[in-house]
């Protein structure tokens, strides 16, 4: 069951040892972290709305419950406002935005909240549903073909599903060069 | 003041469409009705730290703020309450969000973020354009 107090989420140490199927939280199945890492690439799949996107696993350090979040006056779209996360308040970003869909309103939550650690710092991503991380071939991921969505680096099909891995380092660095010069 | 005052502190809070917004009450010196202000030009508040409020909330109040040898008049709409928090529930706004903003920092009540909190200094200095002077005699709502 996914912890809904900051700071008691899941533990991403531990990676899924079977496929995609099942919601994560609901009966997660943990194995030990594949062998041979530089040809694998771990990967949470989540889902906002209606499409899946996948999120490189070593970023996401908890996955939480929906956490209520506060509007930030004339903040980005895809920035929209803060979540407290021990004792801090970390940006909140919006992947709607980027996905060609209706940004986060303002009261608006979604299920789940991933955390993520990228360069050097904490984030919330706000999904709909977040499945155990999948360890995915290096060979599987492509170019981007069927997805073009800014912040993508590679696309997956999986089970004729096509998912788009978010680019999390540029998003979040286009985003603190943006609050620089602002 | 004593040392558990100290770890405190008292922040005047409104109401706004979309987000709750504070100020630190230490920085306001006097809340006057509109209609007791004699003074030049007050800037509405919530309008320049991009806070909604919506035009018909009443009543509306002048607040002198001091920023350093200055006091600086802007005007607030609605009801305000005051509240009182640890200093450690007031949460500095990431670097993301910029560092020229108004709003500085949030507020956490329950462990949920509520409200936006502006910075005074920052304030008055969006606002320097309005008139600034001393207090004029208007018979104070309250003052802190």
């Amino acid at each position: 069951m996914l912890a809904k107090k900051s700071g008691q989420g899941v533990n991403l140490s531990l990676v899924a040892s079977r496929g995609t199927s099942g919601a994560f939280g609901d009966t997660p199945q943990f194995g030990a972290r594949g062998s041979g890492e530089d040809m694998r690439r771990s990967l949470v799949p989540a889902k906002i709305e209606s499409i899946w996107v996948l999120i490189d696993a070593h970023f996401v350090s908890e996955i939480l419950g929906a956490e209520p979040w506060l509007p930030i006056p004339d903040a980005r779209a895809e920035l929209p406002g803060v979540v407290a996360w021990r004792g801090r308040a970390i940006p909140l970003i919006d992947l709607a935005g980027p996905l060609g869909l209706r940004p986060l309103a303002a009261r608006q939550a979604r299920e789940r909240t991933l955390i993520v650690s990228v360069l050097q710092s904490a984030a919330a991503l706000p999904v709909d549903a977040a499945r155990e991380v999948h360890v995915f071939p290096s060979e599987e991921l492509r170019p981007l073909h069927v997805r073009s969505l800014p912040y993508a680096s590679a696309e997956i099909d999986t089970e004729g599903t096509v998912m788009a891995v978010v680019d999390l380092e540029r998003l979040i660095k286009d985003l603190r060069e943006h609050g620089q010069a602002s | 003041m004593t040392h558990d005052d100290s770890r405190q502190v008292q922040l005047l809070a409104f109401e706004g469409e979309l987000v709750r917004w504070a100020m630190p009450s230490q920085r306001v010196l006097s809340v006057i009705e509109e209609r007791d202000w004699h003074g030049g030009l007050a800037k509405d508040a919530a309008q320049v730290a991009g806070i909604a409020v919506s035009s018909t909330l009443a009543p509306v109040r002048v607040l002198l703020l001091s920023d350093g040898a200055r006091q600086v008049p802007v005007t607030v709409r609605g009801p305000l309450s005051l509240l009182e928090l640890k200093s450690s529930d007031l949460l500095q706004l990431p670097p993301e969000f910029g560092r020229t903003s108004v709003v500085t920092k949030v507020a956490v009540q329950d462990g949920k973020p509520t409200l936006v909190v502006l910075d005074v200094t920052r304030l008055a200095e969006a606002v320097t354009d309005s008139v600034v002077g001393p207090a004029p005699s208007a018979q104070d709502e309250g003052s802190r």
